[in-house]
């Protein structure tokens, strides 16, 4: 018998061979790309230049004082606000919704809702441009036929354009979220709802209170944080639909990285606001495993 | 009771309406002569039934190329993510080595890091190895996938090991064991997994825009926006034709298997 038990009588590495693709993969297109990007952000090095100096964090000194910059965080900011609370609560109501009528109705609506999910939304971004088209859109009709005669430039106001990335936004994630929540939904024991009938919690408010509420609280934090990684990395409409405009009211975050590193060629910048990016990532992520340990994986 | 169900279905289909209200609005346009998009007056079906518009999405708006051109980036990159993920998960799942802290820690690592942070070092290696505007540049960063591991592994390891002492003492290789025996036990979650794939890779821009400016090589979604971009503007009939040939695929794969496909979609929640 060999003695299994011994960490040293184990083997550095098995089946080599098994590995090795996988992990040249791994390390040659996402950890040493990431630690370049991260590199790259403490350099004066711009596309094409053939050397560099070390700048340590001047990049950094340098977008968090650059006016554009902070729009297009404040905007990111913004939407997020926007965007979160609205597909939580939305999301979490139709599920409960679909859970309590179940059945055929349940499956119907789920379909249904689920829908913008699969759909690729630069393709449905060509199609919400002629929806909310100011003269010739369907929002526009339905807002001529309640008697408003002003009319509402959905994507070149800067005052609204927010509002309707938003609006597109929660109208495309919703199904996604309300799924992972049907799925906390039935691990519920249907026994705890039994009892709480027993105990005389006849109302549905009282039940939801007491029993799915602090049994959803997993479901509900990883939707929570998961909505605001999925906010945070909304670029297709924007580059679709405004381009960051009208006059940067739209630039988000990634839409700023894409422009700095790939229109302007300020690689630097670029890789400094991917760094930033990828800190925020982080940081969303580990809190989330911090707080729901091994379960993260639960929606699988 | 009654009451309430009738509530939540009228309350439901009130939130449908608006869902599907661009859906219903693209295959309405698509079908509809030029003269009858630029009018105020909105009527959900065209009073002359266009057909044109579809012809004219293959003809001058390419759309048969970009559906060509997605269907081998994600095949492609769906097969060789096969080749490289299962012999990984299974060898991090079922057998012991010293380095196996190490290498499951490079993929989480890896399962963090956004598409968008790796794409500048990506970016300028593919401008290096003169790969820019090709299919290949498409499919190579994607070989592998951290969250396949992932996913496999806790799949793999959740078959019994009389399985495989079975076929070791039958006289089955390790490559045997792992294709013939193990692999049909996990197919459910292949199976979501591939959903994963196919939906990320069909529908993904951020990547291809970056590195294909050329219109024969585009996949669905740059396409779309290239031809929006381009000459197709306004041209609102063929765009609306190409979008719901575009978005039909994905759409019918859900229909037809729903359970599968939101399993599948929703793993990404991991990324």
């Amino acid at each position: 018998m060999k003695m299994i038990g011994k960490q040293h009588s184990l083997p550095w590495i098995a089946c080599p061979g098994f590995l090795f693709p996988a992990f040249a993969a791994l390390i040659l297109f996402f950890v040493l790309p990431a630690l370049m990007t991260v590199a790259v952000s403490f350099t004066d090095w711009t596309l094409g230049k053939a050397d560099f100096t070390w700048v340590g964090f001047d990049n950094y000194a340098y977008i968090l004082t650059d006016p554009d910059f902070l729009k297009s965080l404040r905007n990111t900011v913004v939407l997020t606000v926007i965007v979160v609370p609205v597909s939580f609560a939305l999301s979490l109501g139709l599920a409960l919704a679909i859970r309590s009528l179940g059945g055929r109705w349940g499956e119907l609506w789920q379909t249904i809702y689920f829908l913008p999910v699969t759909a690729s939304l630069v393709a449905m971004s060509v199609v919400w441009q002629w929806v909310l088209h100011p003269e010739v859109g369907i929002v526009a009709w339905l807002l001529s036929f309640f008697g408003a005669a002003a009319k509402i430039n959905w994507l070149n106001d800067r005052d609204i354009v927010l509002f309707t990335l938003a609006f597109i936004i929660i109208w495309q994630m919703t199904g996604y979220y309300m799924v992972i929540f049907l799925t906390g939904l039935l691990q519920i024991p249907a026994e705890m709802y039994e009892a709480a009938q027993i105990d005389g919690a006849d109302c549905a408010w009282t039940r939801f209170r007491h029993i799915t509420w602090p049994l959803l609280t997993p479901t509900s934090f990883f939707i929570f944080i998961l909505t605001i990684i999925k906010t945070f990395q909304v670029f297709d409409i924007v580059k679709a639909l405004t381009r960051g405009g009208p006059e940067k009211a739209s630039e988000i975050l990634l839409y700023t990285m894409y422009q700095e590193g790939f229109s302007f060629f300020r690689t630097n910048i670029a890789a400094s606001i991917a760094t930033l990016y990828l800190l925020v990532m982080l940081g969303l992520t580990l809190w989330q495993n911090y707080v729901l340990g091994r379960r993260v994986n639960y929606t699988l | 009771m009654r009451f309430r169900t009738v509530l939540l279905n009228g309350i439901l289909a009130l939130g449908a309406v608006v869902i599907l209200t661009p859906f219903v609005w693209m295959l309405s346009l698509s079908f509809k002569p030029e003269s009858e998009i630029y009018t105020p007056f909105i009527r959900l079906l065209p009073e002359v039934w266009d057909f044109a518009n579809y012809a004219e999405a293959f003809s001058t708006g390419e759309v048969g190329t970009f559906i060509r051109n997605g269907v081998i980036v994600t095949l492609s990159v769906l097969a060789l993510q096969f080749c490289t993920i299962i012999p990984a998960a299974y060898v991090l799942a079922r057998k012991r080595f010293r380095l196996q802290g190490l290498c499951f820690a490079i993929v989480l690592a890896a399962l963090i890091i956004p598409q968008h942070v790796v794409a500048i070092p990506l970016f300028m290696a593919a401008g290096k190895l003169n790969l820019l505007n090709t299919l290949p540049v498409l499919i190579i960063p994607f070989v592998t996938s951290a969250l396949g591991i992932f996913l496999l592994r806790q799949h793999f390891k959740t078959i019994p090991q009389d399985i495989i002492d079975a076929a070791r003492i039958d006289g089955a290789g390790e490559i045997y064991t792992l294709w013939r025996i193990l692999v049909p036990q996990i197919l459910p979650a292949l199976a979501a997994f591939s959903i994963f794939s196919i939906v990320y890779h069909w529908n993904d821009f951020f990547w291809p825009l970056l590195v294909i400016s050329d219109m024969d090589l585009a996949t669905p979604p740059l396409g779309i926006s290239l031809f929006a971009s381009d000459e197709g503007g306004n041209d609102v009939g063929p765009m609306m034709a190409s979008a719901t040939i575009i978005v039909l695929p994905l759409m019918a794969a859900f229909l037809a298997a729903r359970k599968r496909f939101i399993q599948g979609v929703t793993m990404s929640g991991m990324k």
